[in-house]
């Protein structure tokens, strides 16, 4: 049994499916990358596991954590795991922290809330907090409010109030996507550092695979608010079965600084992502797809193989992948 | 390019901003920049938040005046003109932004917004005409005209600002960051777009990014500021190949890349430790 299972996992606004029988699991301890473009459903898929989702928005299925389902869970319950046990980094810390509050306030009121930490002893807490996510004055910027520090400051605030309560499991949502590179690869340096010091499980939500490939042991792949493909890192990257992950991970293969410019065009994926409600019947990726056969009409089933699985009706081929290997 | 001068050509450039009144304390943003800009290249400034590249942007399209140098355009020194003498400027370079939803006006229609610059600058054309050209040429239904900027994807709209920037014809495009909000592969997308409008239209391409994989790609030339100063500049493949400078190394290695297995990656100080279970 994982930490955090997910089973058949729905989001609907109405009538509007927004994610559809999403499946997989978080092991204790492991590191499992959830990717896809804007628009794939991840970040709604993080939200249902949080117990956050906005108004009008609804969700069924299971979330099994430790055991527990926590979408047949009471609100109560909910709150006393929310931010102890599961925790979650957001994309802009700017609009998930409190403006009007210090930083050291912030960081320590997951400890105030949880552990029944005073007052003076969740300002101790988050100082020792701070300094853990490798701020040099803890104290000092203990007393700055958010807009005094920079985005990637900001950012590493936010993870110190994650890590504040040891929680088993982080899900973080793009948390380096609005950073510069150096800043991005301090942090992504720092989140890794600290799951494995803290052992925790990490659910890393990014569209670029490289930033997954990177930290993590697991990869997700979700399109149109299904998960259309998963398996480890090293059986994704040498070998992506799904036409999507294949062209994600060739984008990012050729976007990349050890690659020159050839001269020709980028591998890219024609189109857009449609809105919600607007992508094809059957496999929703099939409008975009340069495989799409006549089945894909119809969804196709979720295959499992061993530590595998995948959602597609046409699979790259074997030989395919070994020539784009060999790239 | 023997004897044809430079596209844009900056000397010895220094931007000092007063905050607080004139003797509050002062802010070097850029410090004594010399580079130059050849036609038809695209040349890359490269440099994360505070290292002045913005405010370069804003010198190049004379927006503002430097504290001391000068700014060139094909031999004739922009900073410090007026409006009256800039006019033929304002046409000849445009700009791009990074956030294509807040440079693009939310209450005017596609076709509004390409065509505003045609009449703030006096184009004679065939509005109706231009804007459906524009629109073929970054790859949009002709339809798009009578939509809103908002009922597009982030790549839409970036294709909606690039085609109102290419409007009035001009020689120089600017990119601010163009493709840094975007998923990777819409990313993909529109460099490829860049890259096609530069060649058709031989325009001159300064792109500003922190991104070193996209400069790559897309770049002639490399110009990297630190701080507001120039830390290194040089031909892309020559500066990708042997960086000279340790900022620009630190750049190149902070570039995630794919990564087949995590643990055999080598971590500073854990080399080569597998990760306890």
């Amino acid at each position: 049994m994982s930490l955090l299972e997910v089973r058949n996992l729905n989001v609907s606004s109405g009538a509007l499916s927004l994610v559809g029988d999403v499946n997989f699991e978080v092991d204790a301890g492991e590191r499992v990358g959830l990717i896809g473009e804007s628009g794939s459903g991840k970040s709604l898929t993080a939200l249902a596991i949080m117990g956050l989702l906005g108004e009008g928005l609804s969700a069924s299925g299971e979330v099994r954590f430790d055991n527990e389902d926590l979408l047949a869970a009471s609100e109560r319950r909910r709150c006393e795991l929310r931010g102890s046990r599961i925790a979650m980094i957001f994309q802009e810390p700017m609009s998930a922290l409190n403006p009007t509050r210090r930083i050291g306030d912030q960081v320590g009121e997951t400890l105030r809330i949880h552990q029944n930490f005073s007052r003076r002893a969740s300002e101790k807490a988050a100082i020792e907090l701070l300094a853990r996510v490798e701020f040099a004055e803890p104290e000092r910027y203990a007393r700055m409010y958010p807009h005094e520090l920079s985005g990637g400051q900001r950012q590493r605030a936010m993870i110190a109030s994650a890590i504040s309560c040891d929680p088993e499991v982080i899900l973080a949502d793009e948390p380096t996507t609005a950073l510069d590179v150096t800043v991005q690869r301090r942090v992504l340096d720092l989140l890794d550092r600290l799951v494995d010091e803290e052992g925790c499980a990490l659910l890393l939500i990014a569209h670029d695979l490289a930033v997954v490939s990177e930290v993590c042991d697991r990869v997700v792949t979700m399109y149109g608010g299904h998960v259309v493909e998963s398996g480890s890192v090293a059986q994704i990257i040498d070998e992506p079965h799904h036409p999507y992950t294949k062209a994600l991970l060739a984008t990012s293969r050729a976007l990349s600084v050890t690659e020159s410019a050839s001269g020709a065009d980028l591998p890219s994926i024609p189109g857009t992502v449609p809105s919600a409600g607007q992508f094809p019947r059957g496999c929703p990726f099939r409008d975009r797809c340069d495989r799409s056969v006549e089945a894909c009409v119809e969804m196709p089933p979720t295959l499992t193989e061993d530590t595998r699985t995948l959602a597609c009706w046409n699979p790259v081929e074997r030989v395919e992948r070994v020539s784009d290997g060999a790239r | 390019m023997s004897g044809a001068s430079p596209t844009f050509d900056l000397r010895g450039v220094s931007k000092i901003y007063q905050t607080r009144g004139r003797h509050g304390p002062s802010v070097t943003a850029l410090n004594d920049i010399s580079f130059t800009v050849n036609e038809g290249d695209s040349t890359a400034i490269v440099g994360e938040s505070g290292s002045g590249k913005s405010t370069l942007s804003r010198l190049l399209l004379a927006l503002e005046a430097p504290t001391s140098g000068s700014v060139r355009y094909r031999d004739e020194v922009i900073s410090g003109r007026d409006e009256r003498q800039l006019r033929d400027l304002r046409r000849r370079v445009q700009i791009v932004f990074q956030v294509p939803m807040s440079s693009l006006d939310p209450r005017m229609k596609v076709h509004d917004l390409l065509a505003e610059p045609l009449r703030a600058l006096k184009i004679e054309v065939d509005e109706g005409e231009r804007v459906r050209e524009l629109l073929q040429s970054v790859e949009m239904p002709t339809s798009a005209a009578n939509r809103y900027a908002h009922q597009f994807s982030g790549g839409q709209r970036q294709r909606i600002a690039i085609a109102r920037a290419l409007g009035p014809s001009p020689e120089v495009l600017i990119a601010d960051e163009p493709v840094s909000a975007l998923d990777v592969s819409v990313r993909a997308q529109i460099l490829n777009l860049l890259t096609g409008l530069v060649c058709d239209y031989h325009l001159t391409l300064v792109f500003i990014s922190h991104d070193m994989a996209v400069v790559r790609h897309l770049c002639d030339s490399i110009v990297v500021l630190y701080r507001g100063n120039l830390v290194e500049t040089g031909r892309t493949e020559e500066l990708f190949a042997s960086p000279r400078e340790d900022y620009t190394k630190e750049l190149l290695a902070a570039a995630p890349q794919i990564r087949a297995a995590r643990v055999a990656r080598t971590r500073k100080g854990r080399e080569g430790e597998p990760r306890s279970a």
